[in-house]
């Protein structure tokens, strides 16, 4: 066996390059938009096209067109968000063959906004967001004193936990972040060691971000003509703080979020509560079936009055070149607001996602089978922590990034629990990526 | 005069190599090129809060430059060194040992252990990576509480480990492949020259390591190549295992940072800049690997 080594590496760097390359080069696949702009009328409707990867959303889309003649959705299912579909969005928009409305979440829409992927629909969905959307969401999608997109849910943060071992272990749901700490000692010896009152995700900046909000914390402003990032505030150290003496105490379970071993801790009740929001109900009925009718949901603990924070959630946005966007805002309104839309959305029943319109949460309700929360009225307790959340709170155009980098910086402190170089690194980070794109970063 | 048979004579060659042409100019050459194009030219905010979307602006070797400094960068490039010292040794070392082993004299049922080692191979390396992910997973794999219960605690995943438990899911996807290659290799070997051994009084080691092994030293090489570059590409172990552990990073290993560029920040200069970096410094490993191999092979 002789291969001829010259011609082999030649080839080989080839395919290294061609290999690497593909990473960058392929994507921005086409969906070709029906051209007839227009009110539109039963004959002749208008089309538009709508682009999202949540559960749900394609039954909405019929059912809008059943009960509208004179638009036509045409619905299309995407990668989730980061896992490619806003990469997707964002290709299409600079190709000019983008639909004429997304879904977002939240933390995206301003990084869209500044990639000049959105429509200022102020005119359009200005009025609309104004009429339903809870300041605590309204905030999320209004930059600038302009409209950019239409909340459809909110997600304050609760408190899941398992009843049956509360009572065993004899412990109240905590009020308080005091009375948590104490709850979770109380835990540990009445289990003699075998289980810990929570499984703390903390590597999930996600969590970390609804803590710190409630705590009073706000990562990022938009002042006149800048960004400022103050991921490393206070009341952030407040909280890094607190969860570091948790840690250290061997007081909470710390695993990675969403990972098996997370799940398996709470699966073998060595976890018997769990961080989450509104929309986690669903998501803890599904992964943990066995333990139906244990669980149940309270407020977040809070540092003395009941503030929460708030995490997750997603919004309708209008491309930026939609040239229909008239019918496109009228499908958001439906779809924001109507309960029609929310009971076509929820059919399959396993989503606990609460609108943010107070309106439809009755429609969302019915939907949900909450005897794994033993009949609970989950959407009521949820709805309530609503106007609780901390007002002010705005994403930044490089959150992902800075997501990114706490995450890893996070890992490093599972065992030892020291979280705050994480929130610097953050810091850092942010800073770092807005100059990078050219913004302007406010000291 | 020109006649028609000589026009013949040159196209119809040109026919038959059209279709490589076509292949490499369309999947190589020109995806290229437009990395290369890509890589001069930056997104950039119009206004400081940035309502007004993004210009294009060029920016020359500037996202070379971003790249070359960027730590994490760096980082992913000594991940992977790590990994290749633990993983090219054990891999290639545990191929040649099983090659030698099946093709010993002594050896019985070849082509049950040819089989079997090779198996591994088949396994998808995405689904292999999910596997040995659950392996390494404290409260789920049997390995961990076997390791507990004779009093060894191993954190698979934990940033001191997790280097080995890449290699190691690595090492037992590609042992049996490259088994097979010096397997296939030890056949070429002339039976005179191993009876010559035998007659010189060289025992079974003696013969493995001073006749069989100088023999096959172009397979080793070559295999050696393959491995470096595919290490260098590192991407499918660190992603998979990214979702259980807390030590990797989404820019763990260069192929991730590039990924991570393009689909998280949309930086596609940066992308573009850092994967003509990669592959460039792919060709460079390859031509590194094949001189120093051919040295070897002369020698």
């Amino acid at each position: 066996m002789q291969p001829s080594t010259r011609s082999s590496s030649t080839a080989l760097a080839a395919a290294v390059a061609s290999l690497a390359l593909l990473v960058t080069a392929c994507g921005g696949e086409d969906t070709a938009t029906t051209s007839d702009a227009g009110t539109g009328s039963a004959a002749k409707p208008v089309e538009i096209t709508y682009w999202s990867w949540m559960p749900g959303t394609a039954d909405m889309a019929a059912a809008f067109n059943a009960s509208h003649p004179n638009i036509k959705v045409t619905h299309a299912e995407i990668p989730a968000g980061l896992n490619g579909g806003y990469d997707k969005i964002s290709k299409a928009v600079k190709a000019g063959n983008a639909p004429d409305v997304v879904n977002l979440e939240y933390q995206a829409v301003p990084d869209f906004v500044t990639q000049g992927l959105l429509r200022d629909s102020s005119t359009e969905l200005g009025e609309l967001v104004e009429g339903y959307a809870p300041e605590s969401v309204k905030s999320l999608v209004t930059l600038g004193d302009r409209t950019w997109a239409a909340p459809y849910d909110v997600g304050p943060q609760t408190l899941y936990y398992r009843s049956d071992l509360f009572e065993q272990y004899g412990i109240e749901v905590p009020a308080t972040w005091a009375e948590f700490r104490t709850a979770a000692e109380r835990v540990r010896t009445a289990s003699e060691g075998k289980a810990r009152l929570l499984d703390f995700w903390g590597d999930d900046t996600a969590t970390w971000a609804g803590l710190s909000q409630q705590a009073g914390a706000r990562w990022y402003s938009a002042t006149s003509d800048a960004w400022k990032v103050n991921i490393t505030d206070p009341a952030t150290k407040k909280v890094a703080d607190y969860w570091k003496d948790l840690v250290e105490d061997d007081l909470v379970l710390n695993h990675k979020g969403w990972s098996p071993e997370a799940t398996k801790a709470v699966t073998d009740s060595k976890a018997i509560a769990l961080i989450g929001a509104s929309w986690s109900a669903g998501s803890i009925k599904t992964t943990y079936p066995g333990q139906a009718g244990k669980w149940a949901e309270a407020p977040l603990p809070h540092w003395g009055t009941p503030v929460t924070g708030a995490v997750g959630g997603s919004a309708f946005a209008i491309t930026k070149d939609s040239e229909k966007a008239e019918a496109a805002a009228r499908f958001i309104a439906w779809a924001t607001t109507d309960s029609k839309a929310v009971e076509a959305r929820l059919a399959a029943g396993t989503s606990s996602g609460l609108p943010a319109a107070e309106k439809l949460r009755a429609a969302a309700r019915s939907t949900f089978d909450t005897s794994f929360f033993a009949g609970q009225d989950i959407y009521a307790l949820a709805g309530a922590q609503v106007p609780n959340i901390a007002k002010g709170w705005t994403w930044s155009p490089v959150h992902n990034s800075t997501t990114m980098t706490m995450q890893a910086a996070f890992g490093k402190a599972q065992k030892t629990g020291d979280f705050w170089p994480a929130f610097q690194a953050g810091q850092a980070a942010a800073e770092k990526a807005i100059t990078d794109r050219g913004l302007k970063l406010a000291r | 005069m020109t006649t028609r048979l000589g026009r013949g004579q040159r196209t119809i060659p040109l026919l038959f190599v059209a279709p490589f042409f076509i292949l490499f100019l369309a999947t190589l050459v020109a995806p290229v090129g437009y990395s290369l194009w890509m890589s001069l030219f930056r997104e950039q905010a119009t206004s400081g809060l940035g309502f007004g979307g993004t210009e294009t602006i060029f920016v020359g070797a500037g996202n070379y430059g971003r790249a070359l400094g960027d730590a994490s960068f760096h980082r992913g490039f000594l991940h992977i060194t790590l990994y290749c010292l633990i993983y090219i040794p054990v891999m290639v070392g545990g191929a040649l040992a099983l090659a030698l082993l099946v093709d010993s004299a002594m050896a019985r049922a070849r082509k049950f252990f040819q089989l079997a080692y090779f198996l591994p191979h088949a396994v998808p390396g995405l689904i292999a990576a999910i596997i040995w992910g659950f392996l390494y997973t404290p409260g789920l794999s049997p390995v961990v509480d076997l390791l507990r219960t004779v009093g060894v605690e191993w954190d698979f995943l934990g940033p001191d480990g997790v280097v080995f438990s890449m290699a190691n899911a690595a090492a037992w996807q590609w042992i049996g492949y490259n088994m097979v290659i010096f397997y296939a290799a030890l056949q070429a070997v002339p039976k005179e020259t191993l009876e010559a051994a035998t007659v010189d009084g060289a025992g079974q080691l003696r013969t493995a390591l001073s006749v069989k092994l100088p023999m096959i030293r172009s397979s080793v090489v070559l295999t050696m190549l393959f491995t470096a570059v595919g290490a260098i590409q590192l991407f499918n172990e660190p992603e998979v295992l990214r979702s259980r552990s807390s030590a990797i990073s989404q820019d763990w290993s260069p192929v991730m940072y590039i990924y991570q560029a393009a689909f998280t920040e949309h930086d596609y200069g940066l992308a573009a800049a850092a994967s003509l970096l990669l592959a460039l410094l792919g060709a460079a490993l390859s031509f590194v690997i094949t001189k120093f191999g051919n040295r070897w092979k002369e020698a």
